[in-house]
């Protein structure tokens, strides 16, 4: 593989009047475990429908280990395994069959099914019809069949979809050790930012069919604007003291606490806090929840 | 493209395809024998099969291909496994033509089992009557030519239904419109419009006249060829959402 597992530049697609992804220029590395993700209908789904050459695009290119899509499709997927929305398995197959199916669409050996089935400890179920599957079988057959030929790279679109608690940590775990396990780069997109933060090494927020940010999570809680805790003496006359240049200074207990600052504020704070004769005892400047970067990002409240 | 139409095949294994497929022979048996043994049989091997393979190509040929090419494409369609097949990198071109292909195969493998079954049937019937035994010889030659004429004169219904079943989702339209297409046959069949209506062409192959049946031959044969790879073109450039 030479380049990016996945570089898109400038993609663009609309239906009608509704624009679905905007000027997306997206970049995963070879072995990230990379989260895209945002909330149900920022535009995730087209787009890696988009990368998988399900659908076309209006506008930009797209390079998948290196091969363009358009002029090398065949070439750019053919290390590419993929779930997309839902496990889609032939129900009146059995796991072992329906994985048959695509080792013979893929000129894969044989000898693959095994291998897969091993890993996603379906070995037992593989003479079953996929029909008599729980959810989680399925979606598990669903791994086994993307991970058929050593695929370098996995587009996982919603893989925890429908599962119980237990399915969703056996699924998140096999995520999580592939690219050790399989040298594997995997792109699982997910509106759900707890499931997102336990797997992946980088992430991508999309909403409203724009891209708002791509880096890695420390990356994502450092240019987060964090809060500053303060414990002093005297929250009332504090807060009157901040008025003019932190209004949003707010009491809590006894202290306060001031949204949206950095190193350099909190200084400030103090310095301003002591010459207006107030004790500070205490300064803690402290990162955003996740949960609220992302919620502050797209737009959305908790 | 081997291991695409070995994929294919794979598929069918415990799938209502194959039930479709078992039909028309059963039907095609039970009223032969029916026919035959309440005395309302031609009475001759000859006229007896040629009412079989009429029967066949009126009614049942244009409802085996709008059942077989429907269920086929919902294989793919009831659990939305598009999505992978098409990601797979395979070239979409080998994925529509092999199911061009299996559903020309099944339909010229049914069209065998219902020859099979024209003459299960007579001999069946004398069988379990013997007063009503088929007089003269059994035209086995004649009946297969006709069928496998019939067969190559369906191919354009069949590259059709195909098409339809296939960009559609949904099972009803195609079997509707197979249904619609199949009536609209039987009061076309005197009109000039029935020389080129495709669910026609089938019937066609038993008209008096040799050049009608060559035409039949020629636009359903040559047709169907033509509207599978119209076919092909069309479902490789579209969206698959």
């Amino acid at each position: 593989m030479t380049g990016p597992a996945i570089e898109t530049r400038n993609l663009s697609r609309h239906y009608g009047d509704l624009t679905a992804v905007d000027d997306l220029s997206l970049r995963v590395e070879r072995g990230q475990i990379f989260g895209f993700l945002g909330p149900n209908g920022a535009g995730k789904t087209t787009t890696i429908r988009m990368l998988l050459g399900l659908i076309r695009r209006d506008a930009g290119s797209i390079r998948i280990a290196g091969h363009d899509l358009s002029s090398n499709r065949r070439v750019a997927l053919a290390r590419v395994g993929s779930i997309v929305e839902t496990p889609a398995l032939y129900l009146n197959l059995t796991g072992r069959q329906n994985l048959a199916v695509t080792c013979h669409m893929r000129g894969i050996g044989k000898g693959e099914i095994d291998r897969v089935l091993d890993i996603v400890d379906l070995a037992k179920e593989a003479g079953r019809k996929a029909g008599e599957y729980s959810l989680g079988m399925r979606q598990r057959l669903g791994i086994a069949r993307a991970l058929l030929g050593e695929p370098e790279l996995l587009v996982l679109d919603e893989p925890t979809n429908g599962l119980d608690p237990a399915g969703i940590r056996e699924i998140r775990q096999l995520i999580a050790d592939a690219p050790a396990r399989f040298g594997t780069t995997i792109l699982v997109s997910s509106h759900m930012l707890s499931e997102v933060e336990q797997m992946a090494s980088h992430v991508g927020v999309m909403n409203q069919g724009r891209l708002l940010f791509q880096g890695t999570l420390s990356d994502l809680i450092r240019t987060a604007p964090h809060r500053l805790e303060v414990r002093l003496d005297d929250p009332a006359r504090a807060r009157t003291a901040l008025a003019d240049n932190w209004p949003d200074a707010e009491i809590s207990g006894a202290g306060l606490v001031l949204p949206g600052v950095n190193e350099a504020d909190a200084a400030a704070i103090n310095r301003q806090l002591v010459e207006a004769g107030i004790a500070v005892t205490g300064l803690t400047i402290k990162p955003p929840a996740l949960e609220d970067i992302f919620l502050s990002l797209t737009g959305e409240t908790a | 493209m081997i291991g695409v139409i070995i994929a294919d095949l794979i598929k069918l294994r415990g799938s209502l395809v194959l039930l479709v497929m078992a039909v028309p022979p059963v039907m095609m048996t039970v009223l032969g024998v029916l026919v035959i043994i309440s005395g309302n049989s031609a009475g001759d091997w000859p006229r007896t099969a040629l009412s079989g393979t009429a029967i066949w190509a009126y009614f049942l040929l244009p409802m085996t291909a709008t059942g077989l090419t429907a269920l086929l494409a919902q294989l793919e369609h009831s659990t939305g496994v598009w999505s992978h097949i098409l990601a797979t990198g395979t070239p979409r071109w080998q994925i529509f033509l092999s199911k061009g292909l299996i559903a020309f195969a099944l339909m010229g493998a049914t069209s065998l089992l219902v020859g099979l079954a024209i003459f299960a049937s007579g001999h069946v019937g004398g069988i379990l009557v013997s007063t009503e035994a088929l007089e003269g010889v059994p035209p086995y030659g004649q009946v297969v030519a006709i069928l496998a004429k019939m067969w190559v004169a369906s191919l354009l219904v069949t590259a059709f239904q195909l098409a339809i079943a296939l960009r559609f989702s949904s099972f009803a339209l195609p079997v509707s419109v197979g249904i619609g297409g199949t009536f609209v046959a039987v009061a076309a069949t005197s009109s000039q419009w029935g020389l080129v209506f495709p669910w026609l062409m089938p019937v066609n192959v038993l008209a008096s006249e040799p050049e009608r049946a060559l035409l039949a031959i020629a636009i359903g044969g040559i047709g169907g060829l033509a509207a599978l790879a119209a076919m092909i073109v069309w479902l490789s450039r579209r969206d698959w959402d």
